[in-house]
């Protein structure tokens, strides 16, 4: 059962009657009747997506910026990247004037 | 199984045929990363966490070539990605079987690591009945963090 504020995949109770999600720590039923789920995990996010649980260990490369990915809350990731794979250099790719003509024969 | 590639690239397509096609193997990645601006009293400048993820679609492929007494047998790839700094990012395992021709194995990745400068680490094996029975093979993909995004490059500039 997945925590629809953090994406949380491992609830063992359905997200109510005052559950605790071990993850980010929403009580359902108290912390969302006051605000909407996408608030609560903006302000889990914001305070740096911290496991919340003490009982309840996350595994070893528990990831929350992965977890909220996963689940689809893009919106909620406090940082962006943008990506751009470099071109290999021309300089490398060049090969000797007498290589090249042998390439080419 | 004899291990023949194992790399890292942004999509890769399978036709009707179940020829693959690899789109932008990725070898080195520049990064230009930065904090949401949340509040206008929130200070400018604040390193993104270690761990920051970036949504991003790629993929690990793997080609694997079977022996004669492979064929029919029921494997298990397993990938795990490490962070520049050692700690494991994330893992996976692929059952596939082994026919008479050539496995192909892509792992598809909705989150690309960019929190850390350095190599991301892909190691990668085959397991057969819950045992390894390969080598482990190493990919690594450089990250190196922007201030700002690169302008457009032309051939005619870098040439």
């Amino acid at each position: 059962m997945d925590c629809p504020v953090c994406g949380y995949k491992k609830l063992t109770k359905p997200p109510l009657n005052f559950s605790i999600c071990p993850c980010c720590g929403t009580e359902f039923g108290y912390d969302d009747a006051k605000l909407f789920h996408a608030e609560l995990r903006r302000q889990w996010a914001l305070a740096g997506a911290r496991w919340f649980s003490r009982a309840v260990n996350p595994t070893p490369e528990w990831n929350p910026w992965l977890q909220l990915i996963n689940a689809g809350f893009y919106d909620a990731l406090p940082f962006r990247g943008l990506f751009y794979i470099p071109p290999q250099s021309w300089e490398s790719q060049k090969l000797p004037s007498n290589e090249r003509e042998l390439v080419f024969q | 199984m004899k291990h023949v590639a194992t790399l890292a690239c942004d999509k890769v397509i399978i036709d009707h045929r179940g020829a693959h096609s690899l789109i932008t193997v990725m070898s080195n990645a520049d990064i230009a990363v930065a904090l949401n601006p949340q509040s206008p009293n929130e200070p400018a400048e604040q390193p993104i966490p270690a761990n920051a993820v970036m949504p991003r679609e790629w993929f690990v492929f793997s080609m694997w070539m079977p022996s004669i007494e492979d064929a029919g047998k029921s494997f298990e790839q397993v990938i795990e990605i490490y962070w520049p700094n050692s700690d494991k990012f994330t893992e996976g395992r692929l059952p596939f079987k082994a026919d008479e021709k050539a496995s192909y194995n892509s792992i598809q990745m909705l989150g690309f690591p960019i929190g850390q400068v350095g190599n991301i680490k892909i190691q990668t094996w085959l397991e057969y009945q819950g045992s390894r029975i390969t080598d482990t093979f190493d990919y690594c993909v450089s990250i190196k963090h922007l201030d700002r995004p690169p302008s457009p490059v032309t051939a005619s500039q870098t040439n």
